[in-house]
């Protein structure tokens, strides 16, 4: 990780603010003294308060979590204290979010496991050890960002496994010889129109809106799913996606107009049932990286089923 | 200020700081744009979550289910046709209870025929007439009065529970039931115009069972010879019989020789006292549900000897029933429907009707008709409690023979049949008759 040097601002504002915030932290509790804790602050502003004016720094580092990030951080440094503090607090914590990531217990003790080595510092760079502790901020808690970790590991073992395995099987079951699926027939000369408004359509979207419908018709996920990676309410992601619906049906309707339609040509284009849409949503709405693999088949599945 | 651009996963920091909503403004709108490009990120978040937060979510998300409009402009519509049906019924009841209001008067005029006068039982009195046998007439205005005095108490005291205080106003009504048989009123609906009417006619003595100066009956002005009632209304109560007496201006005295005259000055209570053993007191004008309740409640039979006797508990108990007339044949007469004057039949009356034989009996609530041997018709208007001796005349004949049958579907219209074989009709509540 590198940081930037940091600005003459955030030296003042931490200059300021230090002996507040390592008294809040409890720097000596963790065995981190100031003047370490006046570096960890500096480089955390570096990185993600740079260009931050004064009162925007200031702000930024009475917002951050300060006593877990000196206990993080002296965990880090190979502070004993720290590391039994750290223990106490989030060992059963942590196995407690692999075992609900994993949904296993073998495959639960296994990612914390490795995380804790992470975590201790088990690797060594320039001859130094290297804690994963070390690259916790403090804007968010811990206990969080902890679960972050391992839902990072997770994601990444699986994907592994998923690649590794996945050729073996498919030859043993005769995948090679197996027919393509049947793929929806490619749009016709009027659909590429009914793309291309769809496109101008979703990239009119807030992000917001594009997360909601990705994580809705691309990753399949149920509405309480979406509502709390977004952290609000089931019914406003409920209400957000049928308006949504409706006015993505009207303004590609309009941009299929604009590109020469008719109004019956255009509803027929679309085919008016709305949950059609999400097929052309599906195909148009741009990934970086695709959906974890291991979720899509329940992606299918609920494509299926009708949902939406 | 954003470290995670769309190219470049967000790491951990930010991530967990975008799940705990710690972000803001373009870092968090930087954070969203990468989420709704990589799957992989949106993956992790959604692991990373706690997991006490879907319970707590789905809590507040079905909580606020409940809450948002599409759910709760059903139950404002609900609530709208509750109240909207509410309003109905109780104006319907309302409705209801106004036009039952508007026919109680007559209801209540009926009523106020039949009211009970506790001050008249007539079993206290039939036992106060034992007494004083030894004085078959009234005349003697101290004996009467005593007789009176002691039956008013006793009925008094002897009145049904479920006779209720009468209302005050009630007091006022003057006696629809006498009105009805006396040929100058009829029966009002207006319950104070009655009663203003009645004290202007000022209704003299009533039906005397004992023997009466022959003046009683003619001082009697246009009444019909065999009812004479008095707007009396006495109650349950003495309070009420002071009140009422108050409200009385004039008053029938109905005691003795003295009857005869009205005492305009007597307090009711008093003229009450002053009655002679007499039951015809008059109707008490006061216009009580609980007594029309009582009245239509009561039953009547003939016991095996020809008593006439009545229950008001539905047949539990029952009481014998004096009717204490004195009628004789050819004494007293009903009043024709032609208006002409009946002969003073009550003021010649000079010994106590022996007790009638009863064979008949017929009831419409409180309106009760009871015939027996040579012609004994009597009439009450409230339930018993006070008797009126009938004498149909028609074409100048009177009805002497045997009554076998009593037949009054309703207090108007009237059938009686004799045991010669003889119809005598009547379609006025017995004001007039006409023998078939």
């Amino acid at each position: 990780m590198t940081s930037a040097k940091p600005t003459s601002a955030l030296q003042s504002v931490v200059n300021d603010l230090l002996a507040e915030l390592h008294a809040k932290a409890g720097g000596e509790r963790v065995g981190l003294s100031r003047e370490s804790f006046a570096v960890v602050l500096l480089e955390v502003g570096s990185k993600h308060a740079g260009a931050a004016s004064h009162s925007e720094a200031r702000a930024f580092f009475l917002s951050l979590r300060v006593d877990e990030l000196a206990l993080a951080r002296a965990c880090a440094a190979g502070h004993n204290a720290a590391w039994e503090l750290f223990l106490t607090r989030y060992r059963e914590k942590l196995y407690l979010a692999a075992l609900r990531i994993a949904r296993e217990d073998s495959a639960a003790r296994e990612l914390a496991d490795t995380l804790y080595a992470d975590l201790y510092g088990t690797s060594t760079r320039d001859g130094r050890r290297v804690s994963k502790l070390a690259s916790y901020t403090g804007r968010g808690s811990l206990e969080g960002w902890l679960r972050t970790v391992l839902a990072q590991e997770y994601v990444n073992r699986y994907r592994r496994t998923k690649r590794l395995v996945s050729l073996e099987e498919e030859s043993e079951d005769g995948v090679q010889f197996q027919a393509p699926d049947p793929e929806p027939e490619p749009a016709a000369a009027s659909d590429s129109r009914l793309a291309q408004a769809t496109d101008e359509v979703l990239g009119l979207l807030s992000a917001e809106d594009r997360t909601v419908l990705s994580a809705y018709y691309l990753d399949g996920r149920r509405l309480a799913e979406i509502a709390r990676m977004l952290g609000v309410h089931e019914s406003t992601i409920s209400r957000k996606l049928d308006k949504l619906a409706k006015a993505m049906r009207k303004q590609i309707l309009a941009a299929l107009g604009r590109r020469g339609m008719s109004r019956r040509q255009a509803e027929e284009a679309l085919e008016i049932d709305v949950r059609d849409l999400q097929l052309d949503i599906r195909r148009h709405l741009a990934q970086e990286s695709a959906p974890v693999a291991f979720s899509e088949k329940g992606v299918e599945a609920r494509v299926r089923e009708g949902e939406g | 200020m954003a470290s995670a651009g769309v190219a470049r996963h967000p790491d951990a920091d930010v991530l967990t700081a975008f799940a705990e909503r710690s972000l803001r403004g373009l870092e968090r709108d930087t954070v969203l744009e990468h989420l709704s490009r990589c799957g992989e990120c949106r993956e992790v978040v959604s692991l990373a979550l706690p997991a006490s937060e879907p319970a707590e979510v789905a809590v507040k998300s079905v909580r606020a289910a409940w809450l948002t409009w599409p759910a709760m402009r059903w139950g404002f519509a609900a609530a709208g046709i509750v109240v909207v049906a509410s309003l109905a019924v109780v104006l319907h009841r309302r409705q209801q209870s106004m036009a039952a209001d508007k026919t109680s008067p007559p209801a209540a005029v009926s009523e106020a025929r039949n009211q009970v006068v506790p001050a008249l039982s007539l079993q206290d009195t039939e036992k106060e007439q034992d007494k004083s046998k030894a004085s078959p007439s009234p005349t003697g205005s101290k004996d009467g009065e005593e007789t009176s005095r002691v039956a008013a108490h006793s009925a008094h005291n002897e009145a049904p529970a479920a006779l209720a205080p009468i209302p005050s106003y009630a007091s006022r009504v003057p006696v629809a039931g006498s009105l009805a048989h006396g040929p100058k009123m009829g029966i009002q609906t207006n319950l104070s115009n009655q009663w203003q009417q009645f004290s202007a006619n000022n209704l003299v003595a009533p039906v005397r069972v004992s023997p009466a100066t022959p003046s009683a009956a003619s001082n009697q002005a246009g009444s019909d010879a065999v009812v004479q009632t008095q707007a009396a209304a006495p109650v349950p109560t003495a309070d009420n019989l002071a009140a009422q007496s108050q409200g009385l201006s004039q008053q029938v005295p109905l005691g003795g020789s003295a009857e005869s005259k009205v005492d305009r000055a007597k307090p009711l209570q008093t003229a009450i006292m002053d009655n002679s053993r007499k039951y015809a007191v008059g109707v008490a004008p006061s216009v009580s549900r609980a007594r029309s309740a009582v009245a239509g409640a009561a039953q009547w039979t003939i016991s095996a000897t020809g008593g006439l006797q009545r229950s008001l508990d539905r047949g539990a108990t029952w009481q014998d029933v004096n009717v204490n007339e004195s009628d004789a044949p050819g004494g007293a007469g009903k009043q024709q429907a032609s208006g002409e004057k009946a002969p003073a039949a009550i003021g010649d009356q000079k010994q106590a009707p022996s007790e009638p034989v009863f064979r008949a009996v017929a009831a419409n609530g409180p309106d009760v008709w009871a015939g027996g041997a040579n012609g004994g018709l009597y009439h009450s208007v409230d339930t018993g409690v006070h008797w009126t001796r009938i004498v149909p005349l028609s074409s100048g004949v009177f009805l002497t023979g045997d009554i076998v049958t009593v037949d009054f579907p309703d207090p108007q219209h009237g059938r009686i049949a004799t045991s010669t074989s003889e119809i005598w009709i009547t379609a006025d509540a017995g004001q007039s008759w006409q023998k078939q």
